[in-house]
């Protein structure tokens, strides 16, 4: 089983409690605290680890290029949804759609303001999109960024709205343009499952919540566990331990069920933490 | 849930929520979103462009003309709920509308007098959340004795410069915090202790112009238990919006959010263990049909649903949530006037 660290808890996020999203917020706003649980993660053998387009993990990866003690592929989750949602509740649906095409537009080098005016005219929104994410995603470029994850609260709403031409433009820039790997992250893994058939998606991997409890494992547990039975592409699991609420041993026994499961997502903050977990999930 | 296919659903406002609820009721009741009402072109220009078999329209009263809709999901800023909804109801839907109800009390009694058998469920979602339902349980049966005070609050990080939009137009949302964040709390308290007999508030802008950024109310019950509420979205390093209620009873407290209930029980009941229990949302919650930012959200829209069904009343319908427009009413009288403020209930 791959294992790959997790960095929720980075950004100031716990499925127990906002207090304890509240208290990691403050130590890991020190880089310097983030490097040094990465650095020992890799000490145990995790080789990757998930980020977002969040400016504390852009500050994280210019520590780490400077520090290097370590090697650490990245998986980048994008889009920054916690941004974009700010952005819709201050300026509304109309404030946010504007920025996205003005800076798409107007904002990114030459060639892009100019394909961007061309696909506005065309009402070719999916283009300005990509050139959006292009723009998100540029800072970490220069990074080992190993594949791209489309965030589950748009991958989610895209599939339960049926807007298939978006995983299909995505699957294509992700290969074609960035030449990194495309994942699709979900916390309803049988409807995704479903659709990825029926549209004819294939990415490379899909990351959805496997846990002993079911938590998230929508519409049930027992219909996500026929599904990735079923299911003929790879499974990073995620929520595994609920932040900590289910029982390390069964979770561990609880993933290694699936075949499909090939790759988990773990959170910790210290040495002891992974040190643990390494021994549970090898 | 019967003959969910063939129901049609239409969404007035598609911004946030609106796209949210739609995807939701798509799933509930497979492809029952057929049409939307929306006043942006730009968002209409998408919608055309990559859900095309979405009819959608600039005017909401030509969607309901032509569409011949069983569920209305209404999802625009405040000030339209109550004329979008007495659109819906004169063309013989059902509602789902986000919260609040309406702009202010005179509103919600104005629909609340017009005659519907049509189902109605509006957007206290929190009431759909495993922990707040594990309290009420509590409460309900009594187990910890006597209430004696109550604590809540509800914090947010969103406002920390002056924002625009209609958020900030009192006109447009009937109010600042304590009808963002305050309404949410407000329900609760209706739902978990009962209806409130009088408040007395005090309310600052830090940062907006003519809305409330942070409020403090003290709360009288109508049995006379006291309480108190604080209310910000000014406040640092709260990422996601956070409502904690503490109840202390004669045998315990009760300390419960949207992520955790911890107990600190003196009885040893069967249902309660003597001492202190944490019980974790995760630990709580069964998977939903479908989970688009929380099933909570599936969960109330589910509901309306059923009870298209079967006939029932949803557990937050117009009545339910009037009477969080009228402690609204009487919290800013309070803070205009200065003086406590006894609640008017009566339609």
């Amino acid at each position: 089983m791959e294992l790959i660290l997790g960095h929720n808890q980075f950004i100031g996020i716990s499925h127990i409690s906002e207090e304890r999203g509240r208290e990691r917020e403050k130590k890991f706003s020190k880089v310097e605290n983030i490097y040094q649980v990465v650095e020992a993660a890799s000490a145990v053998g995790f080789k990757n680890m998930i980020i977002e387009t969040h400016p504390r993990m852009l500050e994280f990866l210019q520590y780490y290029e400077q520090a290097q003690t370590f090697d650490m592929n990245f998986y980048l989750q994008v889009p920054y949804v916690q941004a974009y949602i700010q952005t819709i509740n201050q300026r509304g649906m109309k404030g946010f759609l504007s920025e996205m095409i003005s800076r798409a537009g107007w904002g990114g080098t030459s060639n892009l303001a100019l394909k961007s005016a061309f696909n506005f005219l065309k009402k070719d929104y999916l283009s300005i999109a990509l050139s959006y994410l292009k723009l998100e995603i540029a800072p970490f470029s220069g990074f080992s960024v190993r594949a791209l994850i489309l965030h589950n609260t748009l991958t989610d709403l895209l599939m339960a709205l049926e807007v298939s031409p978006v995983f299909s433009a995505f699957d294509q820039y992700v290969k074609d343009d960035l030449k990194l790997d495309f994942g699709l992250a979900t916390w309803n893994f049988a409807l995704t499952k479903r659709n990825l058939e029926q549209w004819d998606v294939h990415p490379a991997f899909v990351m959805t919540p496997v846990n002993v409890t079911g938590f998230d494992m929508n519409p049930s547990q027992g219909e996500v566990e026929t599904a990735l039975k079923e299911y003929s592409g790879d499974i990073i699991a995620m929520n595994i331990l609920g932040g900590g609420a289910f029982p390390l041993a069964a979770s561990s026994e609880y993933v290694s069920s699936f075949d499909s499961v090939t790759r988990c997502v773990l959170g910790a903050s210290s040495k002891e933490h992974l040190r643990q977990l390494r021994e549970a999930f090898s | 849930m019967s003959n969910c296919a063939q129901l049609k659903v239409g969404v007035v406002g598609l911004g946030k929520m609106g796209l949210l609820h739609a995807g939701i009721f798509n799933q509930l009741a497979p492809r029952s979103f057929i049409a939307a009402a929306e006043k942006e072109k730009l968002t209409r220009n998408l919608v055309k462009a990559y859900m095309p078999r979405i009819n959608v329209y600039d005017d909401y009263e030509e969607m309901f003309e032509r569409e011949e809709l069983d569920i209305a999901a209404i999802t625009t800023p405040v000030f339209l709920h109550k004329p979008v909804s007495d659109s819906a109801l004169e063309n013989d839907c059902h509602i789902f509308v986000e919260k609040p109800l309406a702009l202010n009390g005179e509103e919600c009694r104005a629909l609340l007098r017009t005659r519907t058998n049509n189902k109605t469920q509006v957007g206290y979602n929190r009431r759909f959340l495993e922990t707040f339902k594990m309290a009420k349980q509590i409460l309900d049966d009594s187990a910890l004795g006597e209430l004696k005070h109550v604590q809540s609050q509800m914090f947010e990080t969103q406002v920390l410069r002056k924002e625009e939009g209609w958020r900030f137009d009192a006109s447009k949302s009937g109010g600042g915090v304590i009808v963002d964040l305050g309404a949410h709390v407000i329900d609760m308290l209706h739902y978990l202790v009962g209806p409130l007999a009088c408040v007395h508030g005090s309310a600052r802008s830090v940062y907006s112009d003519s809305v409330d950024d942070t409020a403090s109310i003290a709360v009288e019950f109508a049995d006379g238990l006291t309480g108190s509420l604080e209310l910000s979205w000014s406040v640092k390093y709260y990422r996601l919006p956070e409502m904690r209620i503490v109840m202390q009873f004669d045998k315990g407290t009760i300390a419960v959010t949207e992520k955790y209930i911890e107990i600190d029980s003196e009885v040893d009941d069967g249902s309660l263990k003597r001492g202190r229990s944490t019980f974790y949302l995760q630990n709580l919650t069964a998977a939903v049909p479908i989970n688009l930012g929380g099933p909570e959200y599936t969960a109330e829209d589910a509901q309306l649903l059923d009870c298209v069904g079967n006939g029932d009343a949803p557990l937050c319908n117009f009545h339910e949530a009037a009477q969080t427009n009228f402690v609204i009413d009487a919290i800013y009288d309070s803070i205009t006037t200065g003086e406590p403020k006894n609640v008017h209930y009566g339609v």
